[in-house]
């Protein structure tokens, strides 16, 4: 521990802006050496679709960490090492730093999870809100407020079976050990309302409740259905019966471009109308662009009218039923038919 | 100027910190000459203000462009004993955001809306400085961030070469703080992003290093109006 003291001078240098080159270089190595432990730990709890690896991850929490200002501050790592904080860190000794440190970065860390999980927004979204409504229903588990974070708990206790004593319960406090229970369960490809109804029952056999947040309880489904997914393919592949994989996103940017191409040239044909400006028309195709990426990543998320006042601010609801809702419902469904039969014909070869 | 970045190591790890710790070269760079000519007359205290005739700037040292476009006008504050710079050009999104680098000094500055940056309290060799620019290779603008969690949006000032860029933003208020998550796609091949600069509509600025060609800015309260600058 003989460094850490070291580590606290060279933070504190940080934040009062007197530090070398090397200082902070020292520092981000020492930052990025104590995460890297714990993103092993965790990674795999969490589901990140992206290309990253342990040090992407780690690089990012950090950087997160150390963005400047025009003094060349770093406004996140002073709000994180306050004076109040300094004060108390300074007298104290090195396991209280330590652990201060540690206590920071898992916050920071956890917050690159969350951040890069949510590349697949629109499905998990969706997953979310069903999980919402099943709880909500449900008499097994209570949603409950934290009045300090102020976040919303899902809360299981388990059920002595009637006419027997109430005997000690157990709490599961992390949400791995939660994940763990549910695999050991085979809990996989259930839908939301079976999945839920039969960890109730798994946990009350066990007599283990929990106190957790909803996106802990998201991942855990979410990690619990991958998991079971990727057993069913390696099943597949062993039992000798060949699946051919094609990645069907590939394919899907092929048609897209084609489709691009063609609603470009629709576009055209309004301009020489004189019904569109040219302005006009890149913002129908940006509009369409947007459509098409919610399209690929799990559906439309709105009405058609604010993908395009996206492009064209002063878009009324008015003017848009007027004159641009016929040109774009046009567009839409000749996109529409278009990836139908691309679909259809991929199908049928 | 094309200048030539130090030696990639194999594990990223020195590459990343060095990235984030030491001025960067950037390679759309370029630098200005000095230009020799009397300081310009300085600005004189008032006689309502009862202080002493007493010059509170005094010019340093003036650089200009090898287009004559750019004037970087250095001055030293006599009060507070800094050295400021001033960069002028006709055109707002070439003054503004450019980050000046001051040869065998640490650190990059930052000019403000104004073109104005503080140096601060440093020795300047003013027999052998060099200076060099770096002006954004692209601008993005947002509006009402909150409206729309997920947005992509288009350059509005662009470098050639970086037209098909696109930022896709996606904004988190259900953390603790408030996240901006910054991914920049369609990067022309072979070329890098060194920075990324968000100005928020109160004009407060924050400066990070891409990792992976992601940014997690956490962001300023009431910030929801802004752009963002990137740097080659």
């Amino acid at each position: 521990m003989a460094g850490e003291k070291e580590l606290l001078f060279k933070l504190l240098a940080v934040i009062n802006n007197n530090y070398t080159e090397s200082d902070l270089e020292e520092l981000i190595l020492a930052l990025v050496k104590a995460l890297l432990p714990a993103i092993h730990r965790t990674r795999s709890f969490y589901f990140i679709t992206g290309p990253y690896n342990a040090r992407d991850i780690a690089f990012l929490t950090v950087s997160s960490l150390l963005v400047k200002d025009r003094e060349g501050r770093f406004p996140a790592l002073e709000k994180a090492f306050n004076w109040k904080v300094v004060e108390r860190l300074t007298i104290s000794n090195e396991a209280v730093f330590s652990a201060y440190l540690n206590n920071i970065l898992l916050k920071r860390l956890k917050q690159t999870y969350y951040c890069l999980g949510r590349e697949i927004r629109p499905e998990r979204a969706r997953i979310k809100k069903e999980i919402i409504y099943f709880l909500k229903k449900s008499k097994d588990y209570q949603l409950i407020k934290d009045k300090t974070t102020g976040r919303w708990l899902v809360r299981f206790e388990p059920q002595a079976p009637a006419g027997r004593l109430e005997t000690k319960k157990a709490r599961v406090k992390e949400p791995e050990e939660l994940l763990a229970i549910c695999l050991n369960s085979g809990l996989g490809g259930l839908q939301i309302p079976k999945f839920f109804k039969k960890l109730a029952i798994n946990l009350n056999k066990n007599k283990a409740g929990f106190e957790l947040p909803i996106n802990d309880l998201l991942i855990i489904y979410l990690r619990t259905q991958q998991h079971y997914l990727k057993q069913e393919v390696k099943s597949c592949s062993y039992s000798g019966h060949k699946v051919t994989v094609i990645d069907l996103n590939e394919i899907f940017t092929v048609w897209l471009d084609e489709l691009r191409e063609r609603n470009q040239q629709l576009l055209l044909k309004y301009v020489q109308k004189k019904k569109l400006g040219l302005q006009e028309k890149d913002s129908y195709l940006r509009a369409l662009d947007d459509l098409f990426a919610d399209w690929s990543q799990g559906g439309q998320e709105n009405s058609l009218f604010y993908y395009l006042q996206k492009y064209q601010p002063q878009l009324s609801p008015q003017a848009y039923r007027q004159e641009k809702r016929k040109i774009m419902e046009y567009l839409v469904k000749n996109s529409r038919d278009f990836l139908k039969s691309k679909i259809y014909d991929w199908q049928s070869v | 100027m094309v200048k030539r970045r130090p030696p990639a190591d194999k594990n990223g790890l020195s590459d990343f910190c060095g990235s984030l710790a030491r001025h960067w070269n950037f390679r759309s760079s370029f630098e200005l000459f000095r230009l020799n000519r009397p300081p310009a007359s300085p600005p004189q205290l008032l006689a309502l203000s009862a202080w002493p005739s007493f010059e509170i700037y005094a010019e340093k040292m003036s650089f200009i462009s090898g287009d004559g476009s750019y004037l970087l006008r250095v001055i030293e504050n006599k009060m507070s004993g800094n050295l400021e710079g001033h960069l002028i050009h006709s055109l707002p999104q070439k003054y503004q955001q450019v980050f000046i680098e001051l040869e065998g000094l640490t650190g990059e500055y930052l000019t403000d809306s104004h073109g104005l940056v503080n140096f601060g309290k440093i020795e300047l060799d003013t027999s052998r400085v060099r200076v060099n620019l770096c002006s954004p290779v692209a601008i993005f603008k947002f509006k009402h961030l909150w409206s729309c969690p997920a947005v992509k949006i288009y350059p509005e000032l662009i470098s050639t070469g970086w037209e098909q860029t696109v930022l896709d933003l996606e904004y988190f208020s259900a953390t603790p703080d408030q996240v901006l998550k910054v991914q920049i796609g369609n990067i022309p091949e072979g070329r890098e992003i060194a920075r990324v600069v968000l100005v928020t509509n109160q004009q407060e600025t924050l400066i990070a290093v891409p990792q992976k060609r992601l940014c997690l800015f956490e962001l300023p309260a009431g910030a929801r109006d802004g752009q963002f600058n990137i740097y080659e």
